[in-house]
């Protein structure tokens, strides 16, 4: 229980802390005339971000709950028919 | 340059494909094998419908024109996916349970199965998405001249062929499409098998086109990013400090947040042809990693082409004009292709999504509404007015997205209206947020939400749209309706300087929200609403499928089996009714209508027609036996009360449990401490006896002996005498113990001289030490230091452990050794001797009463086995310590620290 | 050599007038101060009765009283047992162990050599 609130937890804080940094201010502290890897910092902090959001995604996808299986098998008894 | 024939045949080849691989998929499917039809990886790449012509094309003209702010449009999505264990993971759990069959029956369903809320919630999605089907006519038809160089690069029109004509025919083979793939049937829950294979096919072939394209532009002819964006600010590109992070940037984001569950075309790609909830899984890093990969190169494909093609080139078409430029034709062709495909993938889902949701909730309820319209002799009435008035349904919205193409062909007005499609979806989030999170959301304020979210978006963005093409229009806005400036559209009560989005996003939503709010709370839910509240609300908590919504029934089965099979089919009908009949081992003709099978049946029927009308449907067969909604009610809150009473139950029993488990302890302090009474008294017995017996003994060897001589008389006499005194100091330590472990302090501390006090004491010890003819051995005195005790009660401690150590001491050379000390923190007095030491199994015990831990064989021994137990209770009374020394040798060491107190305090 | 009484008794006065009272009744004595020296003597005097207090040094009357009852040569002989605690559960832990008196303290002379004297007919 108490690993399933921690992950619930995890996967309600990173979604707010990726919307938090991709929104002013933040963003605007990167938003300057420099520039990484041949990438302008802008562009670069974004793109980084989002991919930090999609490994994110990936590790709670793997880390969540077991879901949805029980309530396939047991509780739709005309479901299975028509699959 | 390609010819128009190639190009139109490559069209219309692609297509083919498209129908080959949906008919096979459906094939498969319905004949079972189509398990890789329902991965997680199809599942993804269909929910990337989201990606359409204004992705493919559209994302790099506004690259070219407002610099990133295209991001924002992937952005807002990620997001939602990224947390879907909380957002898209409810709402596919009650799609699944609830058997919903669009955006507008899962609010209708949600808020008492209100009809008029499925009907305005259609029409806001019709009206939000007809603009955008046939911003995807004009993309496929734009793309089409391009790439036949019927039109310059500066996209005038040359006539090369017709371009109406064109859309008609796309709309037409469109809606071929969707009729053939997508009312094939009333699928239990509108899931179409062969449709989403082909989705996913297209979104395959548009990545793989778009990535082409721009490997192409960025290696090919950009020579690598980092040289791209260099020529960015040469382009006329401002990437940074364009102060574009403003309220538009978190606007877009906000809309594309919502637009990713709200369009109907996501809704039914996401929850409704969602087969495993588990799907979501995949889809929560692979889909936002699909738009990553859509979004590498649109930014620089819109600084080449801005930089390498003509001025005035129109740069919404750069993903086909730099290919064709660059005499890359076959890359134009397939860049082509890529674009037709995501045009098409969106005309197709969306088109279905809307059709199902007229035919279910405007054509259903009319039909239900008049009598007799359903043909009743061979029972498949329903199941063809269905199919029949969906197909009507998609001819109807192609038709209008085609007569908005024609209508609007010769004005700007399709530019913006990707992000005005998005802000109409968006009056759906307030209603879908309280349908399933707020519990007290009620029907009338989701419906007042609705229509002021609806009124405000249509007057504030959309109207203004048609500025340009409609001088009444652009009257309007100027100056307001009705020439009220504060009516303006884009300056609503004066609020001005904001962005016209943004404007409109801030009063559609806020209004929307408020009147969903405020109306919520001042009425009251129906007793329908109330059910369907928990049902969603509580959507993870309740176990699927065990409500009913029929309290009681007498309908015959027969008459259920007749409507069923009005909807499903004979065959359906049948199979449903045969397989609830085995699962409670009757035969079909004896089935009992049980609520829990009423509800199934609901279900399944909703899954066809939609909550509204099956609901409907069911009431009038049921109500012969009148479903009381006091019933229903009643019900949904004994669920309610169940749930938290045994919510409240498990509360009261996790209290109960630590309180029993904090009186377990206490009662075992308490047998603890009453054992230790136990032992006290047995103790204090016992040395009390002792003494007793001999005073006892020789009183009456006195009293009975008449012979005896002086010598042993007075023998007798004081042996009587010294053990009353031994009884004596007896009692007075046990009262003085007693009250000291009371706290009762009988004394008080004052700045003393530790060392004073110990001198003290030895001079009172010096007599016992003499007689037992021992060595004191007496270190040097330390620096004079004041300790907080009270002189006498400290001597008395001392006194007891130094007599203690010459009592006991049975050395051949027995001493005494006193070392002390003395630092700006404590005065330490350590008292040794050298007799037989405390065994190890005592030391334990030693300060604990009567614990005598060692007898010597002197008669000396008068103390009770009190005086260390009282030492060391005066010693902690001064802040001090008095403990035991472990050491190497012979003898004992009892070590006294007291805290010594500062010159100052003890000066005073 | 035997002795009437051996007396094993840590309270130098207790022993001392026990002594006194049991050599008025004409009585050999011989005395212990622990439960060791009360096991090895009752060896080497071979005593008639053994006045056994319970609470001793190094070994508890107890233990004592086990240890004779468990050794063939000494398992007859009788014990009176002499407690300060005054509590039921001693008397009981006596008899279970198979004491043939048990006077509390303090107790009366006349109570003691009453006692001594009925387990000393009992032998003789």
């Amino acid at each position: 229980m108490t690993n399933r609130r921690k992950f619930e937890s995890i996967a309600f804080f990173i979604p707010v802390l990726g919307a938090v940094v991709i929104m002013p201010p933040i963003v605007l502290m990167f938003d300057r005339s420099l520039h990484v890897f041949g990438f302008p910092m802008i562009i670069a902090f974004l793109f980084t971000v989002w991919m930090a959001l999609i490994v994110s995604a990936w590790a709670l996808s793997r880390a969540a709950p077991e879901f949805g299986r029980r309530q396939r098998a047991d509780n739709e008894p005309t479901r299975e028919a028509d699959e | 340059m390609i010819s128009a024939n190639v190009a139109i045949a490559t069209a219309v080849a692609y297509v083919i494909v498209l129908f080959a691989l949906a008919y096979f998929s459906d094939q498969r499917a319905r004949s079972g094998r189509g398990k890789f039809l329902r991965s997680p990886l199809i599942y993804t790449l269909a929910i990337s419908v989201y990606c359409t012509s204004w992705t493919f094309y559209g994302a790099v003209g506004s690259a070219a024109r407002n610099g990133l702010e295209y991001l924002a449009i992937y952005l807002g999505p990620t997001l939602v996916f990224t947390g879907w264990w909380f957002g898209l993971r409810k709402l596919v759990r009650i799609g699944r349970s609830q058997r919903i069959t669009s955006i507008a029956d899962l609010l209708s369903s949600r808020f008492g199965k209100s009809g008029r809320i499925a009907v305005l919630v259609t029409l806001i999605a019709v009206t939000a998405t007809t603009p955008y089907i046939a911003l995807q006519l004009k993309a496929i038809t734009s793309s089409l001249q391009v790439i036949t160089g019927a039109s310059a690069v500066n996209g005038a029109a040359t006539g090369a062929f017709d371009e109406v004509q064109l859309a008609l025919v796309i709309a037409a083979s469109m809606a071929v499409f969707t009729i053939l793939f997508g009312t094939r049937n009333v699928d239990a829950n509108e899931q179409h098998h062969g449709v989403v294979a082909a989705i996913a096919f297209e979104a395959v072939v548009k990545f793989l086109a778009l990535a082409a394209v721009g490997i192409f532009v960025v290696f090919g002819i950009g020579g690598g990013f980092s040289e791209v964006y260099s020529r960015a600010a040469e382009a006329g590109v401002t990437l940074e400090g364009s102060e574009m992070f403003s309220s538009r940037w978190v606007a877009i984001n906000v809309l594309a947040a919502a637009a990713i569950i709200c369009l109907p075309r996501q809704f039914q790609i996401t929850v409704v042809e969602n087969s495993d909830e588990r799907h979501l899984r995949t889809a929560s890093w692979a889909f936002p990693l699909y738009l990553f990969g859509m979004s590498i190169f649109t930014m620089p494909i819109a600084i080449v082409g801005l930089s390498m093609l003509p001025a005035g080139a129109n740069p919404d078409l750069f993903v086909l004009t730099l290919p064709l430029t660059f005499d890359q034709d076959a890359l134009a062709l397939f860049a082509f292709i890529g674009g037709f495909s995501s045009a098409t993938s969106m005309i197709i889902i969306a088109s279905i999504a809307l059709s199902i949701m007229v035919s279910n909730h405007i054509v259903m309820p009319l039909a239900l509404r008049t009598p007799n319209s359903f043909g009743l002799g061979d029972g498949k009435g329903v199941t063809t007015l269905l199919l029949n008035s969906r197909r009507a349904a998609t001819v109807f919205i192609l038709a209008l997205g085609f007569i908005y193409f024609w209508a609007t062909q010769e004005s700007a007005a399709l530019a913006a209206i990707g992000l005005i499609a998005f802000a109409g979806v968006a009056q759906f989030v307030p209603a879908l947020i309280a349908a399933l999170y707020w519990r007290e959301a009620n029907a009338k304020g989701a419906l007042a939400g609705l229509v002021m979210g609806f009124a405000l978006w249509g007057y504030t963005l959309f109207l203004p749209s048609f500025e340009s093409s409609s001088p009444w229009v652009a009257d309007i806005v100027a100056n307001g309706a009705w020439g009220i400036a504060l009516l303006k559209p884009q300056a609503l009560l004066g609020m001005h300087g904001l962005d016209p989005l943004v404007h409109s996003v801030f009063w559609s939503l806020f209004a929307n929200t408020f009147a969903l709010v405020t109306i919520s709370l001042a009425t009251k839910q129906s007793a329908l609403e109330q059910l369907q509240s928990a049902l969603f609300v509580d959507a993870f908590r309740r176990p699927p499928g065990g409500e009913s919504r029929f309290a009681r029934s007498s309908a015959a089965i027969n008459d259920l089996f007749f409507v069923a099979q009005r909807v499903l089919g004979y065959e359906r009908a049948a199979a449903l009714f045969d397989e609830f009949a085995a699962h409670t081992g009757v035969q079909r003709r004896a089935l009992e209508p049980t609520p829990e099978f009423i509800s199934i049946l609901e279900k399944e029927l909703a899954g066809s027609i939609g909550a509204a009308s099956a609901h409907v449907m069911l009431s009038q067969v049921v109500s012969g036996d009148n479903i009381s909604l006091e019933e229903v009610m009643q019900m949904a809150d004994e669920t309610q009360q169940a749930i938290e009473y045994s919510q409240q139950l498990e509360q009261t029993s996790d209290e109960l449990r630590s309180t029993a488990r904090k009186l377990q302890r206490a009662n075992e302090r308490l047998r603890e401490l009453d054992q230790q009474k136990d032992e006290f008294l047995s103790q204090v017995s016992h040395e009390v006896r002792t003494p007793m017996t001999s005073i006892r003994s020789f009183s009456e060897i006195l009293l009975d002996h008449q012979d005896l001589s002086n010598k042993e008389r007075e023998r007798f006499l004081t042996t009587i005498h010294t053990e009353s005194l031994r009884l004596t100091s007896l009692l007075d330590e046990i009262l003085d113990l007693n009250a000291l472990e009371r706290g009762e302090q009988k004394w008080i501390n004052s700045p003393t001289s530790a060392n004073a006090a110990l001198e003290r004491a030895i001079d009172v010890c010096t007599p016992l030490i003499r007689k037992r003819e021992m060595e004191l051995k007496l270190g040097p005195p330390p620096a004079e230091v004041h300790v907080n005790a009270n002189p006498d009660r400290l001597c008395q401690v001392f006194i007891n452990l130094i007599s203690n150590a010459a009592k006991y001491n049975d050395a051949d050379e027995p001493f005494i050794e006193v070392k002390r000390s003395a630092d700006g923190q404590q005065f330490r007095v350590d008292i040794r001797d050298n007799g037989p030491g405390i065994p190890a199994s005592e030391q334990k015990r030693i300060f604990e009463k009567f614990s005598r831990g060692r007898r010597g064989s002197s008669s000396d021994q008068t103390g009770a086995g009190l005086g260390l137990a009282i030492s060391r209770e005066i010693i902690s009374n001064m802040d001090g310590k008095l403990e035991l020394v472990r050491r190497r040798g012979r003898g004992a060491c009892f070590r006294v620290t007291l805290p010594v107190i500062a010159e100052v305090e003890a000066a005073e | 050599m035997s002795v009437d009484v051996l007396i094993a008794e840590d309270e130098p006065s207790i022993l001392d007038s026990l002594e006194f009272i049991f050599r008025r009744a004409g009585w050999s004595i011989s005395s212990v101060a622990d439960g060791e020296a009360a096991i090895a003597a009752v060896g080497e005097t071979a005593p008639r009765v053994l006045v056994l207090d319970v609470m001793l040094p190094k070994r508890s009357g107890f233990e004592v009283l086990k240890h004779i009852r468990s050794q063939a040569r000494t398992a007859g002989l009788p014990v009176l047992m002499l407690t300060a605690k005054g509590q039921q559960q001693d008397r009981r832990t006596a008899e279970a162990l198979g004491a043939n008196g048990f006077v509390t303290k303090p107790y009366s002379n006349a109570e003691v050599v009453d006692a001594v004297r009925k387990l000393m007919g009992g032998t003789a």
